[in-house]
C-alpha cells in the first residue's frame, strides 16, 4: 500500500495518542518515584480471639492472619495496619507480626491483653545432679485490671511444681524438671524448653590432708564430680587422687582450694581468665597471692556456736572467716550473726570470664558429721551448690536464641520487642503525618492503587497510533 | 603501726589458719574395759608424726561412745578384753557415726576368736553396723603410706602362740561405699603397740607403721 | 433349519462369547481393585497408622482405580474379542459337539461359506466375485455338508455349553472378587466392633503364628499366701489386687483362668536390686496348669519384688512387699541401773518386759560374769528366768538374782541383759537383747573411794522433770492463750519465765561445778580473769573456749569427765533464749528453746554414765621432736575415686511424672509403674510411698488423681525456694 499523506485531523490524532502515552509513561515514572504519602483511608482496627492468638497449635492462625493483615494494610503507601492484641499471641504470631516490619507493613497495637511482664529462665546447674536454677523477674501486672493479689505458680509437664504470693522477683532450684517449664500468673505465661548441657564434671581439689580435704572430697564425689588433686603426707610422700593433670578449662570446671597453702597463683589466675571458677574455701580465703583474684578480704575468725550444728541453721555451728566483699563482688549467702549485722560466707565475683567465690566456713566437715542425720546431704548439697556458683555453664544448642529475640521465656516482652511499644488506647488510628490529604494525592493514591489503568491507557494510545498509521500505508 | 602489733597480729593469723591437728581418740563403752590398751594412742600419735607431716595433737582424747562427741573424731579406735554389750543410746550413736563416714577400728585385745570380747562385739557389729567380711589383702588400706605386702603385719602375740594360737590372715571390715566403716582386728595390735613411745629407740624394726597406714587411710580415703 | 436361522444361531454364541471375555475382564478388574486395597489397608494397619479404608478420599481413590482398571480391562478384553466371528463361534460349538469323535468342522465350513457368500458382494471386485461366490456356493448348497452341520447344531447344547463356559471363566475371578470384598467387609465389621476382637482378627489375618490362637490378655487373679508355718497363721486369700504384702518366708501363690502365661519373671525393685547384675536381680518361674487355669508360685523374701507376667501381648505386675520377721524387742526394767557391791551377797530383783510382732517363742536372763585382770580374763555365762511363750506378742519375765549363787570374787564384773527369741526355726536367727546393766565387786581398796550403794540419780534427771513441767505449763498456757488477757498471760508467762531462769541457774551450777568445783561460777566468772573453767560467757550465753570443743576428757588432764558439758551447755543456753522469750509475755516463741533445752538435757542424760575404769595414763609425745625421726618413708599412692550416689529423688521425679502422663494413654500401665515406684520407696522414703499409695487409690477409684499426684511429687522436696540476688546462680536456702 502507497503511503498517503495523512489528513491534518488524523495527524492531530496520532500526535495526541502518542502525546497521551508519553505522558501516561512520564506519568507511571512519577509516581514510582513519588515518595509514599499518608494513608487516608478510615483507620480499621484488626481483633483475633484470645485463642487464637495464644494457642500455638492453632493451624488456621497463619494464612487466616497474614490474610486479613494484609488485606487490612491495603496497597496504599504507606501500609500500616492497626490492631487490638486480647492476649499475648503465640510465639509464631509474634514472629510474623515483627516480620511485617521487614515487609514495609508497619504495626500500630493496642495492649488488651492485661498480660504481666513475666520472664523466665531455667539455668542447669554446673553440677552433675542435674538440677536447674530458675528465676523469674518482673512477674508484676502491667494490665489495669490484673489483680496483683494473683499467685505465681511455677509449673512443668508433671504438673504445678509451686505457688507463691506474686512478686516482681523469685527464684528457685528445681531437683529435676520435665520439660517445658512455665510460670504463670493469672493469664499470662512464659515457658522455657530445658536441656541438661554437657559439661566437664572434674576438679581440682586443692587441699592439705585433714577432714576437711576429706570431706570435701567425698561429698563433691557422692555428688557426681570426679576429683583430682594430691595430698602432701610427708615430704616425699603424697597420696593422688584421680588423675591431676594441668589446670585447664577443658579439662576441669572448678579449682576448690581449701587450706592456707602455697599454690600456683599464676596457673590459677590463667585459669581463671580461661573461663574457669575458682572456690577459695575457709582458710584459703587468706592465701596471699590470689589475694588479687578473691572476692573478699577475711578479717577474722568468727567463733561457732555451741550446739548450733543441732538447729536448723547449722551453718552457725560452723567456725567462720569475716568476709569483706570487695568492689563489684556479689553476696550471695550471708548469716544472721548476734550483732545485728549479716556476715557475709558466700562471696562471688567475675573476673574476666571466669568466676571466683569465696567460702567463709571452716572445717565443714563437721557439719556431716556432727550436724544433724541430714548433715551429710545438707553438706554435700553445699559443696555442689558453691562449686555450681563458680563453675561455668557452657550453652546448649536450645540456649542460643537465633533471632536475638527474648521468645517464651518472656512473651511480653518478646512482642515489645518484635513490634514495638503498644500505641496509647485513644490513638490506634492517627495517621503518621496527621496532614489531610489533597484532591491531587487522592487522586493519586488511586492512580497507585489500579497500576493496570495507566498501562492500559498507555497500550490502547500506541495501538491506536500504530494502527492509524498503518491503515494509512506509512510504516 | 607497730611491729609488736604486726607480729601479734601475723602470730594470731598464721595460728587461725593452722591446720586442724589429727586427734587420736578411743571410744569409751559402757561394758568391759575400754582402756585396756593405755599406751596405744602416744604410739599411734609419735609414729604419725615420726612418718608424716601431718599435724597431730599430741595427746589422745577419750570420747564415750554414748556421747555425741564421737562425731567429732571421724577415727575412733575401741578395744578390750571383756565383753562388750553396746547400751541402746551407744548402738545409735555408733550407727550414725559410720552413717556419716567415721571410721571405728576395732581390736581384739585378748587375741582369742574363742573369747567373749571377740564373740561379743563382733556381734554388737553386725547389730549395728552389718555383718563383717574379711578385707582383701590387696585392699588400698595396706598401701596407703607404708607398702604392706602381704597384708596386715602379725604381732608378736600371735607368734608367740599367745590367746587362739592363730596367725590371722587377713582383718575384717565393714564397707560402706567402698570406704572401711568398721576395721575389725584378731592380731591384739593393743597388746604390740601398748608400749611408751620412747622405747621405740629399742625396736630393730618399728611396729607401729601400719597405724599410720590406718590413720592415713582414714583422713585421705 | 434354513442358513439365516443357521446363522443366527451361530451369531448369538458369539455375541454371548463375546460378553463373556468383557465380563471376565470387568470382573478381574474388579478384584485386582478390591485387593489392592486390601493389601493397602493391611500395610497400614500393621503400621499402626489409620486405616486406608477409613480416610475420606479412599472410595475417591477406589473409583478412579476402578474405572482406569475397567478401561485396562476393556481394552484388553476389545482385543480378545476382536477374534471372535461367526467361524470361531461355529468351531467353538463343534468342539462342544459330545457325538463327533473326531470332530466335522462341517458347521465350520458351512458358516465360513455363508459369511464369505455374505461379505464377498460387498467387499470384493467383480472378477474375484464371481471365481469365489460359485467356489462358496457350491459349498454352502452342498446337502451333505448343510445335513451334517445341522446334525452338528442338533447335537449340541450350546445353552448348556455357554452356561458351562461362563461358569468356567467367571467363577475363579468372582470368588477372587468375593474374597476381596469379603476381607474388607469383614475389616470393617471389626474396626466397628471393640478393639480386643479387632485385635485377634489382625492377628489371625497378618498370619503370626503365635497369634495365629488368639489368647485373651490376662485378666483378674487370685492370690493366695501361705504364712510360714512357725506363724502359725490362716492362708490369706486376695483378689485381683496389684500389691500383697508377705512375711519372708510365706508362699505367694497367684491363680489365673486362661491359657497359662508365656512368661513370669520374679524381679527384685529398689536400690539394692539396682547394684545387682540381671541374672541375680531376676529370674524366671514356671508356672503350672491348674483345672481351667494356672497357676505360679515363689517365696516371700526380706524386700520386696514384682511378678511380671505376660500373655497375649501384654504384661501385668503383682508387686510383692516382702518384709522381715523382726526380731524380738526387750526392755529391761528391773535393775534400772549400773551398782558397784561391796560385797558378793544379796538379791536382786529381774524384770523384763519381751514383744514381737508375730510370736515369742523364748525369753530369758543372760549373765556374763568375768573374773580376772591383766591380761587375764575368763568370762562365763549364766542363763537365768527362761520362759516359753505359746506364740504370744507381749510378755514379762522375771527373776531373782541370787549373788552368793553366782560366788563372785572381789573385781568380778557381771553383765546383764535380758533375751528373748521368736519362734522363727532358722538356725543363725538372730534374737532380741535388752540394754546391759553392769555390776562389779568392789576390790578393798576401793571401799574409801567407790560408792558401794547403787548409783543415786543424776543430779540432771532433776533438771528433766522440771524442764518437761516447765513445757508442758508453757504449752499450756499457750494454748489458753486466746481466751486470757493479755495482762493474766503476761503474769503467767513472766512466772515460768522465772522459773526456768532458776533452772537454767542450776544447770548453771552443775556446768561450772563439774568443771571447777565451783557452784557459783555462773555468777563470778568474768572473761579475762584467769581463772578459766573451759567456758565463757558472751551475751549471758555461755560458750566453750578454747580447743575444748569436743567436751572430751583429756588423758593427762586433772579435769572430771565432761562429755556432758556440751548438751548442758546448750540447755543452758537455750534456757536462756525461752526465759527471755517467757519475760516478754511470749510463750509460743519459748516453745521451740524450751524443747531444745530437754532435748539437750536428755542427751546430757545419756551421756552421763558410770565408767568403770579410772584415767588413762598421761603420755605426751613430743611432737616437734619426733617429727619425720622415723628411718623409713611411705610410698606414693592412689586413692580410689568414691562412687557417685545415684540422683534418687530426682530419678523418682521423673519416673512419677512419666506415670501421670502415661495415666491418660493406659492407665493399667501407670498402675503397674507406680506400684513399683511405691514399693520401692518403702523402705527410704515412707512418706513418699505413701504418697504415691494415695495416688494409687485415687486411679483405683477411678477418680482424679492430679492432686494426689501433686502431693507426691512435693513430698520429694525437689522444690528449693532460692534467693533471687545479683550473681547468676543461686543457694539454696
Amino acid at each position: 500500500m502507497t503511503p498517503t499523506t495523512p489528513s491534518r485531523t488524523r495527524s492531530v490524532l496520532e500526535r495526541l495518542l502518542r502525546t497521551v502515552a508519553l505522558l501516561g509513561l512520564a506519568a507511571a515514572m512519577f509516581l514510582a518515584i513519588r515518595p509514599a504519602g499518608p494513608n487516608g483511608r478510615p483507620a480499621t482496627v484488626l481483633r483475633w480471639s484470645a485463642s487464637e492468638l495464644a494457642d500455638s497449635t492453632a493451624t488456621t492462625l497463619t494464612t487466616a492472619f497474614v490474610r486479613e493483615v494484609v488485606a487490612a494494610a491495603g496497597d496504599t503507601q504507606p501500609r500500616r495496619v492497626n490492631m487490638e492484641l486480647t492476649a499475648v499471641p503465640n510465639q509464631r504470631a509474634r514472629g510474623m507480626l515483627g516480620a511485617l516490619g521487614g515487609a514495609h507493613l508497619s504495626v500500630n497495637w493496642i495492649d488488651g491483653t492485661q498480660a504481666a511482664g513475666l520472664a523466665l529462665s531455667a539455668t542447669a546447674v554446673a553440677a552433675p545432679s542435674g538440677a536447674v536454677d530458675v528465676r523469674v523477674a518482673g512477674a508484676h501486672p502491667v494490665g489495669p485490671n490484673e489483680a496483683s493479689s494473683s499467685s505465681l505458680v511455677l509449673r512443668d509437664a508433671g504438673g504445678t511444681l509451686d505457688s507463691i504470693p506474686n512478686t516482681r522477683r523469685a527464684a528457685w532450684r528445681l531437683a529435676s524438671v520435665s520439660p517445658p517449664l512455665r510460670v504463670l500468673i493469672g493469664a499470662s505465661e512464659a515457658r522455657v524448653p530445658t536441656r541438661a548441657p554437657a559439661f566437664t564434671r572434674r576438679v581440682m581439689l586443692v587441699a592439705e590432708p585433714g577432714w576437711e580435704s576429706k570431706f570435701v572430697a567425698a561429698a563433691l564425689e557422692e555428688a557426681g564430680w570426679h576429683v583430682d588433686g594430691s595430698y602432701r603426707i610427708s615430704p616425699r610422700t603424697a597420696v593422688t587422687l584421680g588423675v591431676p593433670g594441668r589446670l585447664d578449662t577443658a579439662r576441669y570446671a572448678v579449682v576448690v582450694l581449701l587450706d592456707s597453702m602455697s599454690v600456683d597463683a599464676a596457673a590459677i589466675n590463667r585459669f581463671v581468665q580461661q573461663g574457669g571458677g575458682v572456690v577459695l574455701g575457709g582458710d584459703a580465703v587468706r592465701i596471699t597471692v590470689l589475694a588479687p583474684i578473691s572476692p573478699a578480704r577475711a578479717t577474722t575468725v568468727r567463733g561457732a556456736v555451741a550446739g548450733a550444728l543441732l538447729t536448723n541453721t547449722p551453718q552457725r555451728g560452723l567456725e567462720a572467716w569475716e568476709l569483706v566483699a570487695n568492689r563489684g563482688a556479689s553476696v550471695v549467702r550471708s548469716d544472721d550473726s548476734d550483732h545485728a549485722h549479716v556476715e557475709p560466707v558466700l562471696v562471688a565475683q567475675r573476673r574476666g570470664p571466669g568466676r571466683v567465690v569465696a567460702s567463709a566456713y571452716r572445717n565443714s566437715w563437721r557439719w556431716r558429721m556432727e550436724g544433724t542425720d541430714d548433715g551429710a546431704a545438707e553438706h554435700r548439697d553445699w559443696w555442689s551448690s558453691v562449686l555450681a556458683l563458680a563453675a561455668g555453664v557452657p550453652a546448649t544448642e536450645g540456649d542460643a536464641v537465633a533471632d536475638a529475640y527474648p521468645g517464651n521465656g518472656a512473651p511480653y516482652a518478646d512482642l515489645v520487642a518484635r513490634v514495638g511499644m503498644p500505641v496509647p488506647v485513644d490513638r490506634p488510628a492517627a495517621p503518621a503525618g496527621g496532614r489531610a490529604l489533597s484532591a491531587f494525592d487522592q487522586r493519586l493514591d488511586r492512580l497507585r492503587a489500579a497500576p493496570g489503568l495507566l498501562f492500559m491507557m498507555i497500550a490502547v494510545a500506541l495501538l491506536g497510533e500504530w494502527a492509524s498509521r498503518r491503515l494509512r500505508g506509512n510504516q | 603501726m607497730s611491729d609488736a602489733v604486726r607480729d601479734s597480729m601475723r602470730a594470731e593469723f598464721s595460728d587461725q589458719t593452722a591446720l586442724e591437728p589429727f586427734v587420736f581418740a578411743t571410744a569409751q563403752y559402757e561394758s568391759g574395759d575400754w582402756d585396756s590398751a593405755p599406751m596405744l594412742p602416744a604410739n599411734v600419735i609419735d609414729s604419725v608424726a615420726r612418718y608424716t607431716s601431718l599435724p597431730v595433737r599430741p595427746q589422745g582424747v577419750s570420747v564415750p561412745l554414748s556421747s555425741e562427741a564421737v562425731f567429732a573424731y571421724p577415727l575412733l579406735f575401741l578395744t578390750g578384753h571383756l565383753p562388750v554389750r553396746f547400751t541402746t543410746r551407744e548402738a545409735d550413736v555408733l550407727r550414725k557415726y559410720l552413717v556419716r563416714g567415721g571410721l571405728l577400728f576395732v581390736d581384739d585385745h585378748n587375741h582369742d576368736v574363742d573369747g567373749a570380747f571377740h564373740k561379743t562385739v563382733r556381734e554388737e557389729i553386725r547389730r549395728v553396723a552389718g555383718p563383717l567380711v574379711p578385707l582383701p589383702n590387696t585392699h588400698e588400706l595396706y598401701c596407703s603410706f607404708f607398702v604392706f605386702e602381704n597384708g596386715p603385719p602379725t604381732t608378736s602375740h600371735e607368734m608367740n602362740g599367745w590367746g587362739d594360737n592363730l596367725v590371722h590372715e587377713q582383718l575384717d571390715a565393714v564397707l560402706r561405699n567402698g570406704r572401711i566403716a568398721v576395721l575389725y582386728s584378731s592380731k591384739d595390735y593393743s597388746s604390740e603397740w601398748s608400749f611408751h613411745p620412747d622405747n621405740k629407740r629399742f625396736l630393730s624394726v618399728d611396729n607401729t607403721k601400719f597405724a599410720v597406714n590406718l590413720v592415713v587411710y582414714a583422713l585421705t580415703r | 433349519m434354513n442358513d439365516t436361522m443357521l446363522l443366527s444361531v451361530v451369531a448369538g454364541v458369539r455375541r454371548a462369547l463375546t460378553r463373556l471375555v468383557y465380563a471376565r475382564a470387568t470382573l478381574l478388574a474388579c478384584s485386582v481393585a478390591l485387593s489392592a486395597w486390601v493389601v493397602l489397608d493391611g500395610v497400614r494397619v500393621i503400621r499402626g497408622s489409620a486405616p486406608f479404608s477409613a480416610g475420606r478420599s479412599a472410595g475417591f481413590a477406589l473409583g478412579i482405580g476402578l474405572v482406569v482398571l475397567l478401561l485396562v480391562a476393556s481394552l484388553l478384553a476389545r482385543r480378545r474379542t476382536r477374534d471372535i466371528n461367526d467361524v470361531r463361534a461355529a468351531l467353538w460349538i463343534e468342539e462342544r459337539d459330545a457325538g463327533a469323535r473326531p470332530a466335522s468342522f462341517t458347521l465350520v465350513t458351512l458358516i465360513e461359506a455363508l459369511v464369505g457368500l455374505r461379505s464377498s458382494a460387498a467387499e470384493r471386485s467383480a472378477a474375484e466375485r464371481s471365481a469365489a461366490d460359485a467356489s462358496a456356493r457350491a459349498i454352502a448348497e452342498s446337502p451333505l455338508l448343510r445335513a451334517s452341520a445341522r446334525s452338528v447344531l442338533a447335537r449340541t447344547d450350546v445353552s448348556r455349553a455357554l452356561r458351562r463356559s461362563a461358569r468356567n471363566q467367571l467363577l475363579g475371578p468372582a470368588l477372587f472378587m468375593a474374597g476381596a470384598l469379603t476381607v474388607l467387609l469383614v475389616g470393617a465389621l471389626v474396626r466397628s466392633s471393640p478393639i480386643g476382637i479387632a485385635d485377634t482378627v489382625l492377628r489371625v489375618v497378618t498370619g503370626d503364628t503365635a497369634m495365629a490362637t488368639p489368647i485373651p490378655p490376662l485378666g483378674a487373679w487370685q492370690v493366695r499366701i501361705d504364712a510360714p508355718a512357725y506363724m502359725r497363721r490362716a492362708p490369706q486369700q486376695f483378689g485381683d489386687v496389684q500389691n500383697v504384702a508377705a512375711v519372708s518366708g510365706s508362699t505367694v501363690e497367684l491363680r489365673g483362668t486362661g491359657p497359662v502365661p508365656e512368661q513370669v519373671i520374679e524381679r527384685l525393685v529398689g536400690d539394692a536390686a539396682d547394684t545387682l547384675t540381671a541374672s541375680r536381680r531376676e529370674r524366671a518361674l514356671l508356672p503350672t496348669v491348674n483345672g481351667e487355669g494356672w497357676q505360679v508360685r515363689t517365696v516371700a523374701t526380706d524386700g520386696p519384688f514384682a511378678l511380671q507376667l505376660s500373655r497375649g501381648g501384654r504384661a501385668r505386675l503383682l508387686i510383692v512387699e516382702g518384709r522381715a520377721d523382726s526380731i524380738p524387742g526387750v526392755a529391761l526394767l528391773q535393775p534400772a541401773r549400773d551398782s558397784v557391791f561391796r560385797t558378793p551377797e544379796g538379791s536382786l530383783a529381774l524384770l523384763a518386759s519381751v514383744r514381737d510382732d508375730i510370736g515369742l517363742a523364748t525369753a530369758r536372763f543372760e549373765l556374763i560374769v568375768s573374773s580376772g585382770e591383766g591380761e587375764r580374763f575368763t568370762a562365763r555365762t549364766v542363763p537365768m528366768g527362761a520362759r516359753r511363750f505359746a506364740g504370744d506378742r507381749v510378755g514379762t519375765i522375771r527373776a531373782t538374782m541370787d549373788i552368793a549363787a553366782l560366788k563372785l570374787v572381789a573385781g568380778d564384773i557381771v553383765h546383764l541383759r535380758a533375751i528373748a527369741r521368736d519362734a522363727h526355726p532358722a538356725s543363725n536367727r538372730e534374737y532380741g537383747s535388752s540394754e546391759t546393766r553392769s555390776f562389779r565387786i568392789a576390790r578393798a581398796a576401793e571401799y574409801d573411794s567407790v560408792a558401794v550403794e547403787p548409783a543415786p540419780p543424776p543430779e540432771v534427771d532433776k533438771s528433766l522433770f522440771s524442764q518437761r513441767m516447765l513445757l508442758m505449763l508453757t504449752e499450756k498456757l499457750e494454748k489458753q492463750r486466746p481466751t486470757l488477757e493479755r495482762k493474766t498471760l503476761m503474769s503467767e508467762s513472766v512466772r515460768i519465765g522465772r522459773d526456768q531462769a532458776r533452772l537454767r541457774q542450776a544447770v548453771g551450777d552443775v556446768v561450772f561445778q563439774r568443771l571447777s568445783g565451783d557452784v557459783s561460777g555462773e555468777h563470778s566468772h568474768t572473761v579475762g580473769d584467769g581463772h578459766d573453767h573451759g567456758v565463757e560467757q558472751q551475751q549471758g550465753k555461755l560458750a566453750l573456749s578454747g580447743g575444748n570443743v569436743g567436751g572430751v576428757l583429756e588423758e593427762g588432764d586433772d579435769s572430771p569427765v565432761i562429755a556432758i558439758n556440751q548438751p548442758l551447755l546448750e540447755a543452758y543456753n537455750a534456757m536462756w533464749d525461752a526465759g527471755r522469750e517467757l519475760e516478754q509475755g511470749d510463750p509460743k516463741a519459748a516453745i521451740p528453746h524450751m524443747r531444745l533445752a530437754l532435748a539437750a538435757i536428755e542427751r546430757a542424760r545419756s551421756a552421763e554414765r558410770l565408767y568403770l575404769r579410772g584415767k588413762p595414763p598421761t603420755v605426751i609425745v613430743d611432737i616437734a621432736k619426733v617429727r619425720l625421726a622415723g628411718k623409713d618413708t611411705g610410698a606414693t599412692n592412689l586413692r580410689r575415686e568414691r562412687e557417685a550416689l545415684p540422683p534418687r529423688e530426682a530419678r523418682r521425679a521423673a519416673r512419677l511424672v512419666v506415670a501421670a502422663q502415661l495415666v491418660t494413654s493406659d492407665v493399667s500401665v501407670a498402675r503397674d509403674s507406680l506400684a513399683v515406684l511405691r514399693v520401692e520407696a518403702l523402705g527410704d522414703s515412707p512418706a513418699f510411698a505413701a504418697a504415691v499409695g494415695a495416688v494409687l487409690d485415687a486411679l483405683g477409684r477411678s477418680a482424679d488423681a492430679t492432686e494426689a499426684f501433686v502431693r507426691a511429687r512435693r513430698v520429694l522436696g525437689g522444690v528449693v525456694r532460692t534467693d533471687a540476688g545479683a550473681w547468676s546462680r543461686g543457694v539454696p536456702r
